[in-house]
């Protein structure tokens, strides 16, 4: 059995919400769709969205980190929303693990989204069903797109590519390797639905170069050089800021 | 968590439609000779109350779905869900509510009215065990997910429909002393039970934070933004927007209308069926079902989902625990 999942890397990740808009594009004109909006353009627009990107300041100034941290249904090992669903709407497929609502069968009764521990389903009071994130399974199994697109919506439109998509039950997955090599972990794993979706931590960026190695000294280097005289393993965040 | 204005009616409701059934079917079981004794209309009108008191709480209920005509799919996954089984023992219970004051009108044998009884006290208390596990269940909520939420979903349905059995048998000319005393011993082992559950929801540790939620080791955590410009689901559907204030004042409303105002009521009247006993039982009942509103709404106010945590609404530990507060005065408090 494979589980399909997203490896969301933090350390790439700069809260542009393309992932979110293009997630909303293409699902709201697919099956799973529409995603509804209430006052799009008014003072109060509300609206169901597949994934969020919320904002964290992390620290004490003057030493601070912004965290974007996108976050859409984690695909759940034991998915508390399906044990609780009445009807059996909400399901998870035995081939790739992704966890789907049937909409014809779900009646709205909202339990699904208390039992889940991360807040990732949201009712559609237009549609009066629960909806949440599909992994584009209308996308990534698609054969009249080409193989390059087969991909999640939130990943292709990543700027940074922060997202990863693939099989993390498959060792040899670019995803499980890269739970693997750089410390992917799972949220709250203490509620026991064993999420999928993985995060790879926020790392401080390093500068590791030996004197001799360098032909010409960057600029930013040359500066740092000015007020240390050793510059080896700093941080070029802490120096660049006043 | 948002109190729903229908799952509360539904809650208290059939709650009390699972009392009176409670009351009427027991009587009828363990003192036949005083019911068969008794005039029907005692014996119909406390059948009628207990069924329209329930069919009222699950109309109510539809109102908080979605698709109300799938309602009837909700019974099919009684394996795993309790909402399943909620729905399940809702459907057994009010057949037998509907058939019991029927089967008294068609004068059937005493056997018959035993095993209708018997099996809707059953249906009565599955019931109330499914409707509390539907909340226990969900464990990261602390409020819910402990042993009080069964004892005062059974404890609090059975009281309610006690106080309307009692209310509707001194309407009938009927007032039973022994009736009285049992009330008052309900009425205050509730009021216990509700208050225990404050003192818990009040001190209870939930043992994580916005640290344990993000995974981040940092004591300084802020929520910048929540990346829409107005409230969304996961910003209204867990958190009911109340002050503590309000809180506080709500917990000690639903209290005194629940539980000591009946208790008071029920000391102070003239022994004996009369107009003015009748008014005293009605006024109690009348008390305890609004107080009762005003407990479970409480009851969805003070649940406090995991997921406040990432839109830091989430009540923290430190301020609710005395103990852990006064540790985090000097040093950081480890997670346990």
């Amino acid at each position: 059995m494979s589980q399909l999942a997203l490896v969301i890397d933090l350390n790439k990740c700069v809260g542009c919400h393309a992932c979110a808009t293009n997630c909303k594009a293409w699902n709201t004109s697919g099956e799973f769709g529409p995603l509804t909006d209430k006052e799009p353009y008014g003072k109060q627009p509300e609206g169901v969205w597949f994934n969020r990107v919320q904002t964290y300041e992390v620290g004490k100034y003057p030493k601070t980190e912004v965290i974007n941290f996108p976050k859409s249904c984690m695909h759940c090992k034991n998915a508390p929303c399906v044990e609780v669903c009445p009807t059996g709407a909400s399901y998870k497929r035995q081939e790739d693990g992704i966890v789907l609502v049937n909409y014809a069968d779900c009646i709205g009764c909202k339990y699904c989204s208390w039992a889940c521990p991360y807040g990732c389903r949201e009712f559609d009071e237009h549609e009066g069903v629960m909806k949440k994130c599909v992994l584009c399974v209308n996308r990534i199994y698609n054969e009249n797109l080409p193989e390059e697109e087969r991909k999640p919506a939130c990943v292709l439109a990543c700027p940074t590519r922060a997202r990863i998509f693939g099989d993390i039950d498959d060792p040899g997955s670019e995803a499980s390797k890269a739970i693997r090599e750089k410390h992917g972990y799972k949220l709250l794993p203490e509620t026991g639905a064993d999420p999928s979706t993985h995060y790879l931590p926020q790392r401080k960026i390093k500068v590791e170069l030996d004197e001799d190695e360098l032909c010409v000294k960057p600029l930013a280097i040359v500066t740092i050089e000015k007020k240390i005289t050793s510059y080896k393993e700093q941080i070029i965040d802490d120096f660049m800021s006043p | 968590m948002r109190p729903e204005r229908s799952l509360v009616l539904l809650l208290v409701l059939a709650g009390a439609g699972q009392g009176i059934f409670i009351f009427l079917a027991a009587m009828g079981v363990i003192i036949p000779h005083l019911m068969d004794g008794a005039h029907p209309e005692v014996i119909y009108s406390l059948g009628i109350s207990s069924l329209a008191f329930t069919l009222a709480g699950m109309a109510a209920s539809l109102f908080h779905l979605g698709n109300p005509l799938r309602g009837w799919k909700a019974v099919i996954r009684w394996q795993s869900s309790w909402l399943s089984r909620e729905a399940l023992f809702m459907g057994l219970f009010s057949g037998c509510a509907a058939l019991y004051p029927l089967v008294y009108f068609l004068n059937a044998p005493y056997g018959v009215r035993a095993l209708i009884g018997i099996v809707g006290i059953c249906a009565a208390f599955a019931l109330y065990i499914a409707s509390a596990m539907l909340y226990a269940r969900i464990r990261f909520v602390r409020e819910w997910s402990n042993k009080l939420t069964i004892t005062n979903f059974v404890f609090f349905g059975f009281t309610s429909g006690g106080a309307v059995t009692y209310a509707i048998l001194c309407l009938q000319g009927v007032n039973y002393i022994h009736l009285r005393g049992i009330m008052i011993l309900l009425a205050a082992g509730s009021l216990i039970l509700k208050t225990l559950a404050f003192v818990f929801n009040k001190t209870v540790y939930v043992p994580t934070d916005i640290k344990n939620a993000l995974v981040m080791n940092d004591p300084d955590i802020r929520l910048m933004s929540t990346g829409t410009s107005y409230e969304h689901y996961n910003t209204k559907e867990y958190s009911s927007g109340l002050t503590d204030a309000q809180v506080r004042s709500i917990q000690l409303k639903s209290l005194f209308a629940a539980f000591i105002i009946p208790m008071i009521l029920w000391m102070a009247m003239p022994l004996g069926a009369g107009a003015l006993g009748s008014m005293f039982a009605v006024l109690a009942a009348v008390a305890m079902i609004a107080g009762l509103l005003m407990e479970r709404r409480l009851f969805f106010i003070q649940g406090n989902h995991l997921q406040n945590l990432y839109y830091a609404r989430f009540r923290g530990n430190d301020a609710r625990n005395p103990l852990l507060s006064k540790a985090k005065k000097g040093t950081p408090v480890p997670l346990k």
